[in-house]
């Protein structure tokens, strides 16, 4: 079985969830799928003013991947050690700065495991950042035994329209 | 989840997620325009940053993030490559055209049935066609010629 039909099995067992634009019309270039915790947040009941500003921005920060046509360098990150494959998407416009960590399935096929306050996280040694990283491997395991996810160093393998170079590089 | 739409107050978040939207598509533009027209005018990042007097370093946060631009900044970049904004488009919900951008693995799960009811739903998802016949209108032009 592919592991798109596994994705499509998860999302019919309600264990992963389609990021689909909020805004009508929007095209979907690149799929995220979210997992259940994310998304109880994503499609959480109304609450204060800070929490609706926050989800309203990590929504339209994570759609990024979806939508647009080219991605920045600094909106996706590969963690160390790279052969683990976990990479972090930021959502950073307000306080408190969120990390969303995921694997990738296949090229422009985001599997996002968990997230993580930045601030909770310490710098990039600590046991904190270890243990999400293991957890994103941990849920990965869970939701798909026995397939890898893509391992590579290089983010045009994993994603499409990565912007790698901004500047002309003047070579001697 | 739909679009905002109707009489109804808008919601803080939906007010939250338009801003950012908002943002992050525009420094997508940009970012884009920068990257494409550097190369093609053969431009560093020291030269784009002594033209809009600033250092390569604060060009360089500039272009980090969506947060970091100001209107300012987004003219100044353009005119570093001799360009300008057009006065974008504006597009009411129910006049963009669908998108004719769907990722096939997408296409496929919104087409399956809805997830039996297991107290997970999923809104704005499986069982839905979300490309609705609305449009998906022209983005910000950018311009590049002589001053």
């Amino acid at each position: 079985m592919s592991i798109e039909s596994e994705i499509r099995d998860r999302v019919r067992r309600g264990m992963l969830f389609l990021l689909v634009p909020k805004a009508a019309g929007a095209p979907i270039r690149r799929v995220m799928l979210v997992g259940e915790d994310l998304w109880s947040d994503l499609e959480s009941p109304e609450g204060d003013a800070e929490w609706e500003e926050r989800i309203g921005k990590l929504r339209a920060d994570l759609e990024v991947f979806v939508t647009e046509e080219k991605i920045v360098p600094r909106y996706l990150f590969l963690l160390y050690p790279a052969g683990d494959a976990v990479w972090e998407i930021r959502s950073v416009r307000d306080r408190p700065s969120l990390r969303v960590l995921g694997l990738f399935a296949a090229k422009d096929i985001f599997v996002s495991t968990n997230h993580a306050r930045r601030e909770d996280l310490g710098n990039w040694q600590s046991r904190e950042w270890k243990a999400v990283k293991r957890l994103a491997r941990a849920v990965w395991r869970k939701l798909f035994q026995g397939y890898e996810p893509i391992v590579t160093t290089n983010a045009n393998e994993v994603c499409s329209g990565v912007a790698d170079e901004l500047f002309y590089r003047e070579r001697s | 989840m739909n679009s905002s739409t109707g009489n109804a107050p808008k919601s803080r978040r939906d007010l939250a997620y338009y801003r950012q939207r908002f943002r992050n598509r525009v420094f997508s533009r940009l970012v884009s325009f920068v990257a494409e027209q550097a190369q093609e005018q053969k431009v560093t990042k020291k030269e784009v940053a002594e033209k809009i007097r600033k250092d390569p370093a604060q060009l360089s946060r500039l272009l980090g993030s969506p947060s970091n631009l100001t209107l300012d900044t987004i003219s100044d970049l353009l005119l570093a490559f001799d360009a300008e904004a057009e006065p974008f488009a504006i597009v009411l919900f129910k006049d963009r055209r669908p998108s004719n951008q769907l990722h096939p693995l997408a296409a496929s799960v919104l087409d399956m049935a809805p997830p039996s009811a297991e107290g997970k739903t999923q809104s704005a998802g499986a069982g839905e066609k979300i490309i609705k016949p609305i449009g998906h209108g022209p983005e910000i032009s950018f311009v590049a010629g002589p001053v």
